[in-house]
């Protein structure tokens, strides 16, 4: 993959861009329309759990807002990812491009809302004078982590998208699994015992919550082994998910 | 520089129910329906040389645009050599690739950029490339609110400016009035005499025949002939005649 090719960059550049721009309408208004389904799911999910599930969690309003927020973003991320090839395939029967440059741009324009969300949460952060620390820093590093292996499903689903045209609901329905399968509003200790623990701990979306949770609200720095661990891990998946890409890439222009 | 030798290219047309995992599961259990296959071009060899200007002709169905999408490498060729020296700008329809729902300004910065062009280029060549679209009033409007002739012509107009070696376009200039195909026909022999190659599929006889060194004539998926202009005219009517010079309204 051309990755340091700049104008793969500038194309990867434009075409999330003006995603994004289309799909905030190039306003703030629009901007808080997409806002609002996460949102919507935190108020009602709070009202429902803040004196259930949550009676045990510090802050579990934040608690609650990153899992969700954090869950959203892979979600959608890969929704958008797994439709990108469908979505430009008139474009892609006409012009030579790279398609791994129309997956990676769908990533990237859910990625923007993401951090735009990130800005809000901080904002959260400092009404409840929560305050900030110095774990921090390491934040951006799992969010980049994440970003990595999203684009490494993204560019598989892409590719099976085109092959079996039932794939977005297979995903949806997984999607909906793993929304209880990952302890976005109830403490991960609470339904899991500890011998099927790291079971559980093989979802890596569990992991990126909890980690996000610990340097964000918990001002804990996660273990240098637990985060380099599930970065190999990513790197692993992501290698794969390019691997298995390229098999299926070849088959892809003919069945467009 | 193209060369093509012996290049084939098949299509498999898969049989019916296979288009989602359920379907193929339950097919693949009732084994029907086989996968079918089309040789939609068989054989084809040709060299185009540095500042030739080609046209494809042929029937619809003959394989124009699967040969431009095999030398612009959107298909690989099912057998056989593809070699193209130098840079390929394909963009096998016009209008393809332009958002709608941006503006005229922003789909040049993002068509610039899916044709290989940097951004800061399109920046210093913007008045230019708006200039010779002659939609400068648009500027700010939204595509969608161009008519086909007026996005074709806003396509060709930065196509020109990321045109470095070999050009492909498919059923090019078809919704442009006379005037500006005039002056598209000048620039492309302009670009003519700095080595630039064109390729272009067409049923416009005659644009074919005013702008072409070479004529290539295919159907069902055979070259049968490619040669200068005045040639291919007589074989061309005499293929048509066959089939499509009586047109039969007897059988509707």
């Amino acid at each position: 993959m051309k990755l340091i090719d700049r104008k793969y960059i500038n194309l990867v550049y434009e075409f999330s861009v003006s995603d994004f721009k289309l799909r905030e309408q190039g306003t703030v208004l629009g901007f808080i329309w997409t806002l609002l389904h996460p949102l919507l799911m935190f108020g009602i999910l709070y009202m429902l759990f803040a004196k259930r599930l949550g009676v045990g969690i510090e802050h579990y309003g934040i608690y609650l807002l990153i899992g969700i927020l954090h869950w959203n973003f892979f979600s959608t991320a890969t929704t958008q990812g797994l439709k990108s090839i469908m979505m430009r395939r008139e474009m892609l029967r006409n012009i030579c491009i790279p398609m791994t440059a129309i997956v990676i741009s769908s990533v990237l324009t859910v990625f923007i809302s993401f951090m735009f969300e990130m800005v809000i949460l901080v904002g959260f952060l400092l009404f409840l004078k929560i305050g900030f620390s110095a774990a921090m820093l390491l934040f951006p590093v799992i969010v980049l982590i994440q970003l990595l292996l999203i684009i490494g499903i993204s560019l598989v689903l892409s590719c099976l998208n085109v092959y079996f045209k039932d794939m977005q609901h297979i995903w949806d329905i997984l999607l909906r699994i793993g929304f209880f399968l990952t302890p976005i509003f109830y403490p991960i200790s609470m339904f899991v015992s500890k011998a099927k623990m790291s079971l559980y701990l093989l979802n890596p979306l569990t992991q990126f919550i909890v980690f996000a949770r610990d340097v964000l609200l918990y001002k804990k720095l996660p273990s240098f082994i637990s985060v380099f661990s599930i970065f190999l891990c990513v790197v692993f998946l992501f290698a794969t998910a390019y691997i298995i890409f390229k098999k299926l890439e070849d088959g892809i222009m003919e069945r467009i | 520089m193209v060369i093509l030798s012996d290049v084939s290219k098949k299509f498999v047309v898969p049989g019916k129910e296979r288009n989602s995992l359920l379907k193929t599961t339950v097919s693949s259990i009732k084994m029907q329906d086989a996968d079918k296959t089309i040789w939609a071009l068989s054989k084809i060899s040709l060299r185009i040389e540095d500042g030739e200007i080609v046209g494809i002709i042929g029937p619809n169905g003959s394989g124009k645009s699967t040969l431009l999408r095999i030398i612009a490498g959107i298909y690989k060729a099912t057998s056989g050599a593809v070699e193209v020296k130098g840079y390929t700008t394909s963009v096998l329809q016009l209008g393809v690739g332009f958002l709608p729902d941006l503006s005229l300004r922003e789909n040049i910065f993002l068509f610039g950029a899916i044709l290989g062009l940097e951004r800061n280029y399109i920046g210093k060549n913007f008045s230019r490339i708006i200039d010779f679209s002659e939609l400068t009033e648009f500027i700010n409007a939204e595509v969608r609110t161009l008519s086909s002739g007026m996005k074709e012509r806003l396509a060709f107009s930065i196509i020109v400016h990321a045109w470095k070696d070999v050009l492909l376009l498919d059923e090019a200039l078809v919704t442009v009035d006379q005037r500006f195909k005039e002056r598209c026909f000048e620039i492309v022999k302009e670009f003519k005499k700095s080595k630039k190659t064109i390729i272009f599929s067409s049923h416009d006889l005659n644009m074919a025949m005013q702008l072409c060194d070479r004529v290539l004539l295919l159907n069902k998926g055979q070259v049968v002939a490619f040669d200068k202009p005045e040639y291919i005219m007589a074989r061309y009517k005499e293929l048509s005649g066959k089939d499509l010079n009586k047109p039969s309204y007897e059988n509707i």
